[in-house]
């Protein structure tokens, strides 16, 4: 039985909690003011999805008070249910937000790739690994850390393959400094992948910064 | 089903992990930021249930 594990507008859910520097808040506290990073925007762009390939799309983080902000975060969101279509890369460039998807199947598509982009914060860094292995049939974990006293913001991976059977399984923050990815290579042709963080030194001190994770 | 940040706080990053890897016929259809929270998909073509865990990092 095939099946797609939906988890969009199904709800909120806070389970599991790491909390640096930060007070602890949950669902019930009753506080009507977000108070948010400076500049903070989240960025989308639009992209039709061919089917049978591989589709690049990237969206820049919007220029503030004359200077352009920086990604902390992105992602996608393919519009489709069909299980052959999913992210091969999703990683921050300089000034945005890139991702490939796939579309392996029959019908055409769009995704909208996403930005979280705020002015550029003290020891804001990006940073990227040296290419690990995606072995032909195999699926491959690995993980960046920040450098120490840092805060990790975001992260993803890049693959080599432009091949529609190497697409991301995971890829998440694996606590406030970590970020790990398996990447799932399908074909027959070995590919490499290139992990990417985003860090800052955020004043833990003064602001609240947290983990908040929740699973079904 | 996604994750939210606590009250007052907004999303600076997040992400999906598919539990324990899930193996090669599950993969991430979507993982995307919203307001206050993190959202995602999980494409699971193996015949077999995986859980998903959801995460975002917050601030202000």
């Amino acid at each position: 039985m095939h099946q797609q594990a939906k988890i969009l507008g199904l709800g909120f859910v806070l389970v599991g909690m790491v909390a640096t520097g930060a007070t602890t808040a949950n669902a019930a506290e009753a506080t009507t003011t977000v108070a948010k990073p400076a500049g903070y925007t989240i960025v989308t762009a639009t992209f039709d999805l061919p089917t049978g390939g591989q589709t690049a799309g990237f969206v820049a983080c919007p220029i503030k008070k004359g200077v352009r902000t920086v990604p902390l975060s992105g992602g996608a969101l393919i519009d489709t249910g069909s299980l052959q279509a999913n992210i091969n890369t999703s990683y921050p460039t300089s000034g945005g937000w890139e991702v490939f998807a796939n579309n392996a199947s029959s019908a055409a598509s769009t995704f909208i790739v996403y930005a979280v982009c705020v002015t550029k914060p003290a020891g804001y860094l990006q940073q990227q690994s040296k290419a690990v292995a995606n072995p032909a049939d195999t699926q491959n974990g690995a993980g960046y850390t920040c450098p120490k006293g840092d805060q990790l913001t975001g992260g993803g991976a890049e693959s080599s393959s432009r091949s529609t059977l190497v697409n991301l399984n995971s890829s998440w923050p694996s606590g406030t400094s970590f970020w790990y990815v398996y990447m799932n290579n399908s074909s027959s042709a070995p590919a490499t992948m290139t992990l990417y963080h985003v860090c800052a030194k955020l004043n833990v001190s003064k602001i609240h910064y947290q983990l908040v994770s929740g699973s079904r | 089903m996604g994750v939210a940040c606590p009250s007052g706080l907004s999303t600076i990053g997040g992400g999906l992990l598919s539990g324990a890897g899930g193996g090669l016929g599950v993969t991430l259809n979507s993982s995307f930021p919203i307001t206050g929270g993190w959202e995602g998909d999980e494409n699971n073509a193996t015949g077999n249930p995986a859980n998903i865990t959801a995460y975002v990092l917050c601030a202000n």
